[in-house]
């Protein structure tokens, strides 16, 4: 029950903000429209461009920076932006309740903290899930406008424009990849809402922005943005990040703190105001 | 009904709150709690409504034991400090989202519970154009909505005029009729003695006086 309420108040009746994605993608598939343009200008683009050309494009980051390549390095501003993006959607959401009587209003009437802590989480989840599929939305409407066809196969090519890997490849193998920044996200998140209920939301959001900080100079896996940067995927040849351990310490950082915060919060006295106040 | 405190303490930051409380409290009664601000009036009531962890002694609400066999008592209505809602909707609204996750609440019934508060259930208004007393009623709405076993009010008065302090009294003495056992702070020593079958005062966290 206390899912419902979240659902309808964190987001049907607050569904402004996921303006934010469709604007952000918009902006990178009129960016990828003019390298694509340009690269068929120069004789570069040896084939069409196809939906999972844009969507790579949008998600795909950029090479890590490296201090000893003359190269100039490029920041990757539409990842940081898509991240931040959720940082500020979930933002105090999860917690709002707990900075005024509104909370005890709806944690007593639900009876029970655990379900209160585990529909918060879903929520984030599914405020993550909603973000990548308007990113989807949006570019298979841009690619219906600009006549792309519509395929998951990943093929290679020369040209610039695409992030091709050095062979063809589909199925399950592409669909993990593609589900790495969705579960950086919520791992993002949970850690962002388990932050914030220890000490302040600014706190949580001030730790998504430093992770993402690190991630854009450092091409550990450890910071864990590196997992979303999908051109550091192993299958792209400029860096090494693996696929399934991505995964996998991905989903370990989820499940630790979403125990963390329903352990954390069985010993929270709800007092009113909180800290923030 | 009865909720039964033994021996509950409670301190945050090594400064003790409530100290060695032994209260037992039954149904279809209202208890007053009286004391001077900062004495542990809301804090007890906090610990009973399970939103604060006592660190020794045990709740006991009708044979379960507060944080070991349950969360929250599991018939509870409350109204802590100033009631706060979702700025951006109406009072019916609200009472509505908050009715959605109890589950048993009809609309027509929270209808019915803010015509008794002294609003008006088509009121187009949003929380946050409301009047502090407005606000107040609706917090007493909250509480009472879908008849709880356990009622507990801190300050259910303040900011209500003589006509809306009527309608309390009335609401107040229809859910204790029903048996539910109900809790209330009050400044206001006449009122509350009027309103409480049991004065039960506080002081530096310890009961100090339980008058029926």
């Amino acid at each position: 029950m206390y899912y419902k309420y979240d659902l309808k108040n964190g987001i049907l009746y607050d569904k402004n903000k996921f303006i934010i994605p469709i604007i952000i993608t918009i902006i990178a598939c009129i960016g990828f429209n003019s390298e694509f343009q340009s690269a068929i200008k120069s004789g570069y683009a040896d084939r069409e461009a196809e939906f999972i050309d844009v969507l790579m494009y949008v998600l795909k980051g950029e090479k890590p920076f490296d201090p000893y390549n003359n190269e100039d390095f490029k920041f990757p501003f539409s990842w940081l932006i898509n991240q931040l993006s959720i940082a500020f959607i979930i933002g105090k959401y999860p917690l709002s309740e707990l900075y005024d009587n509104h909370g005890a209003f709806v944690l007593i009437k639900g009876g029970s903290r655990r379900k209160w802590v585990l529909s918060k989480y879903l929520w984030i989840v599914t405020v993550c899930i909603i973000y990548y599929l308007l990113i989807l939305m949006t570019i298979l409407i841009f690619c219906k406008i600009s006549g792309f066809a519509v395929s998951l196969e990943l093929k290679t090519s020369q040209s610039f424009a695409f992030l091709t890997a050095s062979k063809t490849f589909t199925g399950i193998k592409l669909i993990k990849i593609l589900l790495l920044p969705l579960f950086t996200s919520i791992a993002l998140s949970f850690m962002q809402t388990a932050i914030s209920l220890v000490f302040q939301s600014v706190y949580g959001f001030a730790f998504v922005l430093g992770v993402c900080g690190i991630s854009i100079y450092s091409n550990s896996i450890w910071a864990i943005g590196n997992c979303s940067l999908l051109m550091r995927n192993e299958q792209f040849n400029y860096s090494d990040i693996n696929t399934d351990k991505a995964l996998i310490l991905l989903c370990t950082i989820i499940i630790i703190s979403f125990l963390f915060s329903i352990i954390y919060f069985d010993r929270y006295d709800i007092l009113r105001g909180r800290r923030e106040n | 009904m009865y909720i039964e405190l033994k021996n509950v303490s409670k301190s945050i930051k090594g400064v003790p709150i409530l100290t060695d409380i032994s209260l037992k409290m039954t149904g279809g009664k209202i208890y007053g709690f009286q004391g001077k601000n900062g004495c542990g009036k809301t804090m007890l009531m906090r610990a009973i409504c399970g939103l604060i962890r006592i660190n020794s002694g045990s709740i006991d609400i009708n044979g379960k034991i507060l944080h070991k066999d349950i969360t929250f008592p599991e018939s509870i209505g409350v109204l802590i400090e100033n009631p706060s809602f979702l700025n951006n909707f109406t009072g019916l609204k609200n009472l509505k989202m908050l009715a959605d996750i109890q589950g048993n609440v009809s609309e027509s019934e929270i209808k019915n519970i803010l015509l008794d508060v002294g609003l008006d259930p088509e009121d187009k208004r949003t929380y946050r154009k409301y009047s502090l007393g407005m606000k107040q009623k609706l917090g007493i709405a909250a509480a009472v909505m879908g008849s709880p076993q356990i009622v507990i009010l801190d300050e259910p008065i303040n900011a209500i005029d003589e006509s809306g302090v009527k309608k309390v009294r009335q609401i107040l003495s229809g859910i204790k009729a029903k048996g539910s056992l109900i809790i209330i702070a009050c400044h206001d020593r006449t009122e509350l003695e009027q309103l409480s079958d049991t004065i039960i005062t506080i002081e530096n966290g310890r009961i100090t006086n339980n008058e029926a």
